[in-house]
């Protein structure tokens, strides 16, 4: 009897515990202790002076020009400093945070190689938030205070939204470099560098209506954040477009077999399959949906085209075509000194999480490239950049518009006999 | 959504959906059982170790370049080795304080699995290769293409041919233990012990070797699903601790004391899940497939199909 009643107890504390874990999960934290910055960026100091020179080439391209010499010294004295409050661990989910690191660094290697900012080089501290808002003020404001940073940069918006009132209060650019929701509005220091989502459901409706030719779609989206908002706003965009959804589906990213979800897409009549996530799931949407013999056009989002796609759905995905903001088999001189530096560092094809590190370095350093150490100027500096071109796009910012990007930074890519190519528009 | 058409083959298509997920969790819910069965312990490590063996099997057959039935079979000998280990490390010593201790140093357990693979193979998924195709499976894939294709003529269902492979290979697993614990000697040592340690150590019966073996067994399973897994997972990432409490319900509503229940409860959770995912909405499946493992405990809390154990105080 006593035994009976021990080992349902331990029974319910099973299921106690698990319902822990997982609510644990859902706030996704990590008890990782983190108390010293993670890593200090690059070296400020010495790159060789022919390296630096080969450098300069791409840089020549890029936004933020070299000093005048031909062979750039290398940067002197103290390192300008910014943060990067990201996800770098993460329970549950990608810890996209490392993308963004991986961009960031190119970039802080590449601005430091063609002799920094005004002389001086540049530093990105990085700090883990992982994925909670709660650590991610709380970093920020050992940032602001210890480290001195001259602007933040953040890859979610959740953190930006809790972010935004500190940021303000103490008069430090942030970055949100993330979509999903616009957290610059009415914020006097916050910026954005991704098109909003109602721009890019605006170019995919267009896509699905003038160039597929459908009437309808399905759409399959990650409950996550991303997922669920970006779905809802492209539901309502497609609508007024004239478009039909036919069906809203969640899906969940560790689940082995997703066919359940595609199953209802297909019995809902769709024209199209419209997929918002990050992979590894909708690969194995589009696994599914070829399995059954569903040959519908597959189109995703911005994140869905990540280049780890094509190796886990290989021929389910050919002929898919995405919303992008850079061709990375074939960048254009904008965004070759990104997609070049990248692939040299890390040895393999960027996607667009190393993408909006970039760009919000880029951007911090043509904010400090005027603004100095002053936290204000830099702010008044990138609250008046006019054509600044970085791989996202181009950005026109004004005291009213702290993202600046239009319909004109995102292009549609297509997948082609396993390959990356850009989408031939057969209008 | 009204507009939903769903007729005898997208039902069909659901449940095979649902047999895939499930063979997955069965195998799972049989590594808990067994453990449970040896010590009256829930082993919260289990979602990890089946991490931990998609990467083990990834690693060696990407970088020895071994044929993946190798992989296969060395990820299942590394991973039960890994939870032999942590049986003579980490679970022996607590078991003298209760099984109350014990379960608080397997949640120790999977924390240190968890993030133990994440800072060796880093923490995003690693795509894992389709291998139908590698020997020896490619005997039968062709013809499991062909039966595919021709129930996907006749049902209008269609699947991965994968998924025959996942759950016969699963079931497979599932007959072996059952015979290991019904024919052999040691298996039959290994329930002596579960039934009353006190009186099998009488009997002459090492029990602190039988818990051993128990765990040993259990990862090894863990890492056959994460290799069957695979294909359908990746390898990596944190999906480690959903497939765990999914095999956990699954062994719950079958029964935690019988084995075939345990695997049973592992499809049935399957099947429920993508049913309700696939006829209500697929928002709400965890809530319904959680929600029947609470009916089921509170009608029957020996599992659907457990034998009440009789025991004397």
């Amino acid at each position: 009897m006593l035994r009976s009643i021990k080992s349902r107890s331990s029974a319910i504390l099973g299921i106690v515990v698990i319902v822990a874990l997982l609510a644990g999960c859902a706030q996704a934290v990590t008890s990782t202790p983190t108390a010293a910055p993670k890593t200090a960026a690059t070296a400020p100091a010495g790159p060789a002076p022919t390296k630096a020179g080969e450098a300069t080439k791409p840089a020549a391209a890029s936004p933020t020009p070299a000093p005048a010499a031909a062979k750039p010294a290398a940067p002197t004295g103290t390192p300008y400093k910014i943060g990067g409050n990201l996800m770098l661990s993460v329970t549950g989910g990608t810890a996209i945070g490392q993308d963004y690191k991986a961009g960031m660094d190119s970039a802080t290697e590449m601005i430091n190689a063609a002799g920094g900012i005004n002389g001086r080089p540049i530093q990105v501290v990085y700090y883990d938030n992982e994925n909670s808002q709660d650590k991610a003020l709380q970093l920020a404001k050992k940032m602001i205070q210890e480290d001195k940073i001259l602007g933040m940069v953040t890859d979610r918006t959740a953190q930006a939204l809790a972010l935004g009132p500190l940021v303000e209060e103490s008069g430090v650019v942030l970055i949100n470099a993330t979509g999903g929701y616009d957290a610059t509005k009415g914020k006097k220091w916050v910026f954005q560098n991704v098109p909003r989502e109602e721009i890019e459901s605006d170019v995919l409706s267009e896509h699905l209506k003038n160039n597929l030719k459908v009437k309808s779609f399905a759409l399959i989206h990650d409950e996550n954040q991303y997922g669920t908002t970006g779905a809802k706003i492209h539901e309502e965009v497609a609508a007024k477009k004239g478009l039909k959804v036919t069906a809203n589906i969640a899906y969940n990213n560790n689940s082995p077999d997703l066919s359940t979800e595609v199953t209802r897409a297909k019995a809902s009549g769709a024209e199209a399959l419209v997929i918002w996530g990050i992979p590894p799931g909708p690969a194995n949407i589009a696994k599914a949906a070829r399995n059954m013999g569903w040959n519908v056009p597959l189109v995703g989002s911005v994140a869905t085209a990540n280049p780890v796609l094509i190796d886990l759905a290989g021929k389910a995905v050919d002929g898919m075509t995405f919303t992008a903001w850079f061709d990375t088999q074939n960048p254009d001189k904008n965004d070759k000194p990104f997609v070049d530096a990248y692939k040299k560092k890390f040895n393999k094809t960027p996607g667009i999480f190393a993408a909006l590190g970039w760009d919000s370095v880029l951007l911090l350093a043509e904010g400090i490239k005027k603004g100095g150490d002053d936290r204000a100027k830099v702010r008044d500096a990138l609250e008046n950049l006019k054509g600044f071109v970085g791989v996202v796009g181009e950005y026109n910012m004004s005291p009213t518009e702290h993202n600046g990007l239009t319909a004109e930074s995102i292009l549609l890519t297509q997948i082609k006999d396993g390959k990356w190519t850009v989408f031939k528009q057969t209008r | 959504m009204s507009g939903l058409t769903i007729g005898p083959a997208e039902v069909i298509q659901f449940t095979i959906g649902g047999l895939t997920n499930g063979a997955i969790y069965a195998l799972v819910a049989l590594g808990l059982h067994i453990i449970f069965k040896a010590t009256r312990v829930l082993n919260f490590v289990q979602g990890e170790q089946v991490v931990i063996g998609g990467l083990l099997a990834l690693t060696v057959s990407t970088t020895l370049h071994a044929p993946i039935f190798l992989a296969f079979v060395a990820a299942m000998i590394i991973g039960g080795a890994i939870g032999y280990a942590f049986e003579r490390i980490a679970i022996r010593p607590a078991y003298r304080l209760g099984e109350l201790a014990t379960i608080m140093v397997t949640i120790g357990g999977f924390v240190v699995f968890k993030n133990g693979h994440q800072l060796i193979w880093g923490k995003e998924s690693i795509p894992f290769p389709d291998f139908a195709f590698d020997f020896p499976f490619s005997l039968a894939t062709p013809a499991f293409q062909g039966f595919a294709e021709a129930f996907l003529k006749a049902t209008g269902a269609g699947f991965n041919p994968f998924a025959i492979w996942v759950i016969l290979l699963s079931i497979l697993g599932v007959v072996a233990v059952h015979l290991f614990f019904q024919k052999t000697l040691f298996g039959k040592a290994m329930r002596a012990v579960a039934d009353n340690t006190k009186a099998s150590e009488l009997m002459g019966i090492d029990s602190t070797q039988v818990t051993a073996v128990a765990f040993a067994m259990s990862a090894a399973l863990a890492a056959a699903a994460g290799i069957l897994g695979g294909p359908l997972l990746n390898a990596g990432g944190s999906y480690g601790i959903e497939i765990a409490v999914k095999g956990f319900s699954g062994a719950i509503v079958g029964g935690f004391g019988s084995s075939l229940g345990s695997v049973a409860g592992g499809f049935i959770v399957g099947i429920i899940e993508a049913l309700s995912g696939g006829l209500i909405s697929s928002s709400y499946k965890d809530a319904i497939s959680f929600g029947i493992m609470l009916l089921v405990l509170l009608v029957r809390p020996s599992g659907i199909f457990g034998e009440k154990e009789v025991r004397r105080s």
